[in-house]
Order: C-alpha cells, then structure tokens, then sequence
C-alpha cells in the first residue's frame, strides 16, 4: 500500500493542535445539533424510508435535466450562439436546484476512479 | 422447497444481521467525524448554520448512497462529499453576489470577497473563544486566502490526518497533484503566519 502519513514539523503540528482545540471547544449546543443530524443521517438505514424515497425520484432534478437536455441537444445553437445565455442556465441551475445534479456525475467519475486505486481496498485507514 | 425456505430465511436473517452490523459502523464512523467536518466546513463558509446543513447533508449522502460499501472507503468519499457540498454553497453565494450586484447597491466578488469579509465563526461559549484565541483567527484567515485545491489539501491532509492516497481520492486528483498543492498551501501559510507573528522558528 502506498500509504504515505505525514511527518508534521513543528509549524503543521501547531496549525493541527489550533485545530484540535477547536474542535474540543465545541459548545454544547453545536454538538446537539450535530447529534441530531446523524441520527437523520441514520434514518436512511431503515428499509421503509429508502422504498418512499425511491418512489418519489426527485422530480425537480428530473424537470431540471430534461429541460437542459431539450436546450443543449434540440437547441445546440444556444450554446455558441451567446455565452452568456449558457452562464444564465448555469447560475440559475445553481441558484434553484436543491438536489446537486454534478454531484451524481462526478461520484460515477470519482467511483470509476476509486475502483482502480487497489491501495484503497481493503486496506487500513491512515490517522 | 423446505429447504429453499429455510436458507432464504437464514439469508434474510444475515442480511438482517449484516445491515445492523453496518449501521452500527457507520454511526461509529459518523459520530467520529461530524464535529471535525463541522470545523472544516465552518471554516470555509463562515457560517455555523450552513456548516451544519452542509455536515448533514454529507452524512446523509455518505449513508444513502454508500453505506454499503467497505468501510475503508467511507473517509474518502465522506470527505469528497463535503468538498463537494462547501464548493456548491461557495458557488450559490457567489452567484447570488453577481446577481445582487447586477440589481445594484451590492459590490461585486472581485471587490470584495464575502468569505474574508465575514467575521470569523464565534462561539456563544466565551471560554471557547478564548482557547480559540487570535492563533486561530490568523490561522482561518490565512486559509481563507489560499487558492481552495491548496487549502483542501492542507485540511485534509493536517487537520484530518488523511494519506495522499486518501486525500488524492477525495480531492480526485493525482497523488502528485496532492503533493504539490500540500506544499505550497504549508509554504504560504508559513509565510502568511510570520507576518502575522504566529510562527516561532523551527526550522
């Protein structure tokens, strides 16, 4: 395994300890908040919430992409024609979607990647 | 058939088991990370709120989709996940700052940056403010003044203790494009922090 832990010199040990205190010197209120966002993490464990939410499929994400398809592909002209009708799609997509579409791209890309890192499977992680 | 029966149900009851297995691991995990991701995350937006949201959004993401897959792969993905998440609020806000400019009153990103104009992320607690100190004030400014590939190299790799090989595979890059931006996010902050009179020699 290539693994390669970091020999920290005395200007990285202290920015990592500034660190360190901050995270130990987290209010209690913070923490609370952060233990309630796990266990809405966890609910996605349970058989019933996957079954509803794969029943509702974003549709906004899908409204979203089938509309940029009919610009991109039936329109393609809208693409060279002005830049900045391309950059307006681009900050509205951004502006207005709650669901992050690249997202679903860029894990397929980033799976694809991890899948050729043999290092990463099975192997310990590093602290 | 009896049989068939039998070994679905013992299946089922493994699967059962395994899932459970699986959960359990992954709340450890979870509950492991959330308040270092908390940090990280609030110090790139500056805001306790949307730091929160984008933690628990990466939580959700990383047990949605992921819960299944080797727990030595979740650190990675986790953290890629975030980024992801901090980069995707950056954006908004900076869409948003060059829509509200175009409506007028508001300066544009170029002349002044909403992150570094924020004020720094304050505690409610006073004793945490003070070990929080100036140090860590400097430190979060002179990281908010990196170029971001540098600055997630340097968090990922210091902060969170991550290989290059785990740090290449969040940030999805080359394991020598970790290096170079882990090098000279650790040279400009040396430098940055001398000026501010936070680095003692020791070199």
């Amino acid at each position: 395994m290539s693994e390669e832990k970091l020999v920290r010199d005395g200007f990285e040990q202290r920015t990592k300890q500034l660190f360190e205190d901050g995270v130990a010197g987290l209010d209690a209120a913070t923490r609370s908040r952060l233990t309630r966002a796990r266990h809405r993490a966890l609910e996605e464990l349970q058989p019933s919430k996957a079954r509803w939410r794969w029943s509702f499929v974003p549709a906004g994400g899908v409204a979203v992409a089938a509309a940029l398809a009919v610009l991109l592909f039936v329109h393609p002209r809208l693409q060279t024609e002005t830049g900045l009708q391309a950059s307006s799609i681009s900050d509205l997509e951004i502006l207005f979607s709650e669901e992050d579409l690249q997202m679903l791209d860029e894990d397929i890309e980033f799976y694809g990647w991890l899948e050729e890192q043999p290092e990463l499977k099975g192997g310990d992680s590093v602290g | 058939m009896g049989l068939a029966l039998v070994t679905a149900h013992e299946e089922t009851g493994l699967d059962r088991e395994g899932a459970l297995d699986s959960g359990v691991a992954i709340e450890a995990f979870l509950r492991e990370v959330e308040t270092r991701a908390y940090r990280i995350a609030l110090l790139n937006v500056r805001d306790r709120d949307e730091a929160l949201d984008i933690v628990q959004d990466a939580m959700i993401r990383l047990v949605r989709r992921y819960s299944q897959r080797p727990s030595t792969e979740w650190r990675p993905l986790f953290y890629r996940i975030l980024q992801n998440r901090i980069r995707d609020v950056q954006r908004r806000r900076s869409v948003r700052s060059r829509v509200m400019s175009f409506f007028g009153g508001v300066a544009s990103e170029d002349e002044q940056d909403p992150l570094l104009a924020a004020p720094g992320p304050e505690s409610d607690n006073p004793l945490e403010r003070v070990a929080a100190g100036d140090a860590m004030q400097a430190l979060e400014t002179a990281l908010l003044t990196l170029p971001p590939r540098q600055r997630e190299a340097f968090v990922l790799r210091n902060f969170e203790g991550l290989d290059v090989l785990q740090t290449a595979a969040a940030m999805k890059c080359t394991e020598g494009s970790v290096k170079t931006h882990y090098s000279r996010a650790v040279h400009k902050l040396r430098e940055l922090l001398r000026e501010h009179g936070e680095e003692h020699s020791d070199e």
